[in-house]
């Protein structure tokens, strides 16, 4: 078993991890957007390992378009809810893409092994997850710069944002190299997918299974600024009702 | 994140009072809602507001409620994303 083939099992092994924190998030609020999240994760975990155990090579390429699906729905759940939104465009956009890929794919392996049919699958799935990416780190950085000054907001929620955007960049890059990487010498290309691989699952295990330690760490400095004295509810009312 | 600390100073700044009993207001409202204020999903707390804590607002006779509640609603629609990056 060589280093490619640990990074590879490690990576969908994080992805299952992540995806069993999600599931939990979404049974505890009973959240739909956690459960896209959730479908994202497994789906990414389970498709990767079926596809490293049969070394089929197309698997995981298969429920691209699904991924693509469960990304735009969480966004769309967690951003987008009850206002203007271009949710069915992006929906439309990772159906074609979904299609395109099995469609090449399935070409390429079984019909013929046209490398045109291979380059255009790589392609839509470059295409596909740039475009999703920018969309989460655009929906993501909108709303983390809208509670940015906000100091009733959690430090460490802050810097859940901040994760998410982060890997959401590191994600682009790595769809880009492994769409478009040709050899797997060791250089400094593919050392960088390596090393960017590595990153990429650390951020979004820390950004989704944030431990205990590290939301204590990451809310070091915040302080609530007024005491959360409780009042009986003659006093609210007494309070509301008579004034300030 | 405490759903309470969060819109208690906001609904304050809407209806012109004190930062305290609005949070209690919330609190209470939460309460008549039966709901695990830790817990609250965007849904929830869009019904809450829209229903337990409109009827507290109106039993202490806030004015132009139907303004405070349609600023509190953009509000919470504006922040909706907080609700789900704030569980854990």
């Amino acid at each position: 078993m060589g280093i490619a083939d640990i990074l590879q099992i490690t990576v969908y092994t994080v992805r299952l991890i992540i995806a069993v924190a999600l599931a939990t998030y979404a049974i505890k609020t009973k959240g739909t957007n956690f459960w896209w999240l959730f479908g994202l994760y497994f789906t990414s975990g389970v498709f990767g390992l079926t596809d490293f155990i049969l070394q089929s090579g197309n698997i995981f390429a298969l429920s691209s378009g699904f991924r693509f699906i469960c990304m735009v729905l969480f966004i769309h759940y967690t951003f987008y809810l009850d206002r203007n939104n271009p949710t069915i465009y992006f929906f439309i956009m990772s159906v074609i893409f979904g299609i395109i890929i099995i469609i090449f794919n399935i070409l390429f392996d079984y019909i013929y092994p046209l490398e045109l049919y291979d380059t255009i699958a790589s392609i839509t799935q470059i295409i596909g997850n740039l475009i999703v990416f920018s969309w989460l780190i655009y929906s993501s950085l909108n709303a983390f710069l809208n509670v940015k000054n906000d100091e009733t907001i959690d430090d460490w929620v802050k810097m859940r944002y901040k994760l998410v955007i982060f890997y959401s960049f590191i994600g682009i890059f790595v769809a880009i190299a492994y769409g478009t990487i040709t050899s797997t010498e060791i250089n400094f290309y593919t050392i960088s997918i390596f090393i960017a691989t590595i990153v990429y699952q650390l951020v979004q295990l820390m950004a989704w299974v944030m431990p205990k330690f590290l939301r204590k760490f990451f809310n070091r400095h915040f302080i609530l600024s007024t005491k959360i004295d409780e009042l009986s509810e003659e006093e609210v009312i007494s309070k509301m009702v008579g004034g300030n | 994140m405490d759903i309470v600390n969060f819109l208690g100073p906001k609904l304050s700044k809407l209806i012109c009072k004190d930062v305290l009993p609005c949070k209690g207001l919330i609190r209470f409202a939460i309460k008549d809602a039966g709901k695990n204020p830790t817990l609250l999903t965007y849904k929830d707390i869009n019904e809450i507001v829209n229903k337990e804590l409109k009827n507290r607002l109106d039993q202490v006779n806030i004015p132009e409620l139907d303004q405070v509640m349609s600023q509190l609603k953009k509000i919470i629609i504006k922040n909706q994303s907080v609700f789900t990056m704030s569980i854990y």
